[in-house]
């Protein structure tokens, strides 16, 4: 509804909004493909937006550079509902699976299940660059590490899912 | 090989996990970002943690400042006084033990009794206190004895139901003691000490505290009673070093102190 995230002169709650508004969509979905629970990852995007806004001084650059960083802090959002989550998981166990590993649930085809059982980065960067198909500089920024151990990261993590992977893919 | 099939298998898993945004959560999002300060304005937030480090440095201050210039009543007594009616059938004259310092007659002590003009601190033997009145009342009950830190000294105090009785502080050069009927020694934490003996007092029957005190002071390590017999109550005093003091009387309630130099 805001205007396009090209507007360089924005400034104040309106620039935020018209970038946040860009990159929400992507954002929530990130966050339920790593919380498995839509009001979860609601809170967590939500609870990510403020974040930005309250750091959204220190941002340099433009709109590419905006949903990176916001894609990283709701990452880290979610990750730390994750592990907040703990207690729920001790009330309320999920139903058992008889396959408990990435690879084992792959190999059954179960790629959804392998999916939401790696953990918070594997799920990030496998997200961020098959799905969103962002060039790897920019799953690095997410992710917070260096674009080699980024290229690496999606390589290991596309491997647990599929481990007859061949490293000479284009990854 | 299959490069081009994973890749498209892992994306319609992701399309398939995921869900989108909903509308409201942007409009919520808005609502709740327009409604608080700018990124810009985090100085309340800054104001705020100053003016509750501001307000802590005051009171601290005050604190300190409040113990510094009324040293008699940081210290609250650990007893009220105990029944005046103390056995009084105890063989008066206890004057006759080694050295008082001051005239047997009628003479007071030469500290002062108030808290506003303490004495200097000095390093060498002290003595004072008022000496048994002729008709001979017997000893003075030792109602308190305890201790305290105060900012430059460490604080031992005595309280009596009565007038403070003639006293003596005497510092030594180790924490060992010679106990008072016995005769047996005592090593006290320290290595120092300060040997105080009141005359004329008594102890037992109007004192239930402690009579080994380790409050681990800087100065003051422990104190002990060493003696309460025949009139004569004696404690020692185990310090961490030889150290200076200074030893007078404070009234209401009436009580010895002695405040080791830090």
């Amino acid at each position: 509804m805001a205007g396009s995230p090209t507007e360089p002169a924005l400034t104040g709650p309106a620039a935020f909004t018209a970038q946040l508004e860009a990159a929400l969509d992507q954002a929530h979905r990130l966050a339920t493909v790593m919380l498995r629970d839509r009001s979860a990852a609601e809170d967590a995007v939500q609870e990510a937006a403020l974040k930005a806004w309250r750091k959204y001084g220190q941002l340099r650059g433009g709109a590419e550079s905006f949903k990176t960083w916001f894609l990283s802090i709701v990452a880290n959002e979610c990750r730390l509902a994750r592990r907040g989550r703990w207690w729920q998981v001790v009330r309320m166990p999920e139903p058992p699976t008889r396959l408990d590993s990435p690879e084992e649930l792959a190999a059954a085809g179960d790629l959804r299940a392998a999916i939401s059982k790696l953990g918070p980065a594997d799920q990030v960067a496998l997200f961020c660059y098959f799905y969103l198909d962002l060039p790897m500089d920019q799953v690095a920024r997410v992710l917070r590490v260096s674009p080699a151990a980024a290229r690496s990261r999606v390589y290991r993590a596309a491997q647990k899912l599929r481990p007859d992977l061949d490293p000479s893919e284009d990854l | 090989m299959q490069r081009r099939p994973f890749r498209d298998e892992l994306r319609d898993a992701f399309e398939a996990m995921s869900e989108p945004a909903h509308p409201a959560l942007a409009s919520r999002i808005h609502e709740e970002i327009w409604s608080r300060p700018a990124p810009g304005a985090r100085i309340p937030r800054l104001a705020a943690v100053l003016a509750v480090l501001v307000a802590v440095i005051v009171v601290v201050g005050l604190v300190l400042i409040g113990r510094h210039a009324i040293p008699g009543t940081t210290v609250p007594a650990g007893q009220g006084a105990p029944p005046s009616g103390a056995v009084t059938a105890q063989p008066t004259p206890p004057v006759g033990s080694p050295a008082s310092g001051t005239s047997p007659s009628g003479a007071t002590s030469p500290a002062p009794s108030a808290a506003a003009n303490l004495p200097g601190f000095s390093c060498a033997a002290q003595s004072g206190g008022t000496a048994p009145a002729a008709g001979g009342t017997g000893p003075v009950p030792v109602t308190g004895v305890r201790t305290g830190a105060q900012s430059g000294f460490d604080r031992f105090v005595i309280e009596f139901n009565g007038s403070v009785p003639q006293y003596e502080v005497k510092p030594q050069t180790s924490a060992r003691f010679v106990q008072d009927p016995s005769g047996l020694s005592a090593t006290l934490d320290g290595l120092a000490g300060l040997r105080v003996t009141v005359h004329n007092a008594q102890s037992h029957g109007s004192y239930s505290g402690a009579t080994d005190q380790r409050p681990a002071l800087n100065e003051l390590r422990e104190a002990r009673q060493l003696g309460d017999f025949e009139g004569v109550v004696t404690w020692g005093l185990g310090l961490t070093k030889t150290s200076c003091f200074r030893a007078y009387v404070l009234t209401g309630p009436s009580r010895l102190v002695i405040d080791v130099q830090q």
